[in-house]
């Protein structure tokens, strides 16, 4: 290996370890944003922030989806569901459920993503105008749904039991006419 | 003594070493061939994923990701046509790489077609994802089309053989970043009273989104449950450390694939286990992959040399081991 390739390669070592290292840096003294400024800057460009946070620093107590809820002119109402886990075979969970559970409970659900709620709802409107495309909407809604999983003291759920008794409510709606 | 002549010959031993690049190969083709199918599972979706009409508007997108990024989308006018444009290219660059033709470009077209795809929608991402990029990111600069590629069979047949040593720094790369995952893992877990009290796993089975095959008898015992959080633990801080050693290695290697298939059997988080698999293999020496493949070759010679064909035939088989 020639001695540019070298300094090249080195280069590239450091700034890899120093990402890894990152996080548990304290980000918000001015030291090292400043230091860490460039490399925050590759590492934004290329989306490869190392958190690495999975079930941690406890796994998810609650299981949530979003269902959207579009309502036509003649009064009658349809619900898409998001292609929801839940209800779908191992095929289709492997295919792409993860990443609409990813969306609706991760994110579309929670208040501080209120941005994405119109195109949550549009999104709904038109999988549902794929079916009904001679209805007319005239009102679309978003509704979160969730269930807590009880505490494992208090009442023990068996691993191939379902739970029924999730809440919901209706958290973005929007007129269409 | 700690001097830093000392430092410097250890981290040039460590990362500059030449050594056989089979190592590199072999996850080059088991990693495009399993990103290759990650991205192609969302064939029916790309619309719904990153469409104009997707779950996810441009405009919105744009807006909350307002710093620069690697993306084609930022280049290419917004449309449905380009959408699928960026999805072929990224598919089509995976297969490259998986086979090793146009190895290098394929490998900087993939990064960024991905890079591309998942900044288009951020809200559908998981760790597996970030993960992927991190990994692509390291592979670009490695000579892991060296050996068992259309490119160093197109190469030798040019008269300019590819090296089949090289430099290892992008494998101990991939290697340091799979135990900072699991090191990384751990340390957040720890802080989470659900691994200490031994609750985890119960709680994360019982999350029915992410539901996949049951297992009665194991997860509906406390006793279980708590020796299942407590050895997960366990098994990622040894996959982040005692990994390094010659000792420990196999077992921990093992130990790792038993976890993952574990969570893959009872947890439908489509190809996260697998890339973790197929990121282990990464602590097999590139002698003892290179020792697999002379085997290999000297076991397709003997069947060969057995077969009943022409004598021309059979030397021209008998040449490309």
């Amino acid at each position: 290996m020639n001695y540019l390739k070298r300094m090249g390669a080195n280069f590239f070592i450091f700034f890899l370890l120093m990402t890894m290292i990152k996080t548990h840096l304290p980000m918000d003294t001015k030291i090292f944003q400043s230091i860490y400024r460039p490399i925050t800057w590759i590492e934004n460009s290329f989306g490869t922030d190392q958190s690495w946070l999975m079930f941690s620093p406890n796994p998810a107590k609650m299981d949530a989806y979003v269902t959207g809820e579009v309502e036509y002119i003649d009064g009658s109402k349809e619900t898409y569901d998001f292609n929801k886990g839940i209800d779908l075979n191992t095929f289709e969970k492997y295919l792409f459920a993860e990443k609409y559970r990813k969306y609706t409970s991760e994110h579309l659900r929670l208040d501080e993503n209120e941005f994405l709620w119109s195109d949550g709802a549009r999104f709904a409107m038109n999988k549902l105008k794929e079916k009904n495309n001679f209805k007319i909407p005239v009102k679309v809604s978003l509704k979160r749904h969730w269930s807590e999983i009880p505490d494992w003291n208090k009442e023990f759920i068996k691993h191939s039991q379902w739970r029924n008794n999730y809440n919901s409510y209706v958290f973005y709606t929007k007129e269409v006419l | 003594m700690l001097t830093f002549k000392n430092i410097q010959h250890s981290w040039n031993e460590f990362f500059f070493t030449e050594r056989p690049t089979y190592n590199l190969a072999i996850f080059r083709i088991l990693w495009g061939a399993l990103i290759f199918f990650n991205i192609f599972a969302e064939f029916g979706n790309v619309e719904d994923f990153y469409g104009p009409a997707g779950m996810v508007s441009f405009s919105t997108a744009k807006g909350y990701l307002n710093s620069f990024h690697f993306s084609l989308f930022q280049i290419f006018q917004e449309s449905l046509f380009n959408t699928y444009l960026i999805y072929f290219v990224t598919l089509i660059s995976l297969f490259f790489v998986t086979i090793g033709l146009f190895s290098r470009t394929a490998l900087f077209l993939a990064l960024l077609g991905i890079v591309s795809l998942h900044m288009r929608n951020i809200w559908i991402l998981s760790s597996a994802d970030v993960l992927i990029r991190c990994v692509f990111m390291i592979l670009v600069w490695s000579p892991c089309y060296n050996v068992l590629s259309l490119d160093s069979i197109i190469a030798s047949k040019r008269g300019m053989p590819l090296p089949i040593k090289a430099s290892q720094w992008t494998w101990r790369l991939l290697q340091i970043q799979i135990c900072v995952v699991y090191l990384w893992t751990f340390w957040s877990k720890i802080k989470g009273d659900a691994w200490f009290d031994g609750s985890a796993v119960y709680y994360a089975t019982r999350l029915e989104t992410l539901k996949h095959y049951t297992l009665p008898w194991v997860l509906d015992n406390k006793y279980s449950l708590m020796f299942l959080t407590w050895s997960s633990l366990l098994t990622e801080v040894a996959l982040g450390i005692l990994v390094w050693f010659n000792k420990t290695r196999k077992p921990v290697i093992i130990a790792g694939v038993i976890f993952h298939l574990g969570i893959e059997y009872v947890m439908a988080i489509p190809f996260f286990e697998w890339i973790m698999i197929v990121l282990l293999l990464n602590f097999f020496t590139p002698e003892e992959y290179s020792s697999l493949i002379m085997k290999l070759k000297e076991k397709m010679k003997a069947t060969i040399a057995e077969l009943e064909i022409k004598e021309e035939i059979k030397l021209n088989l008998l040449k490309m081991f």
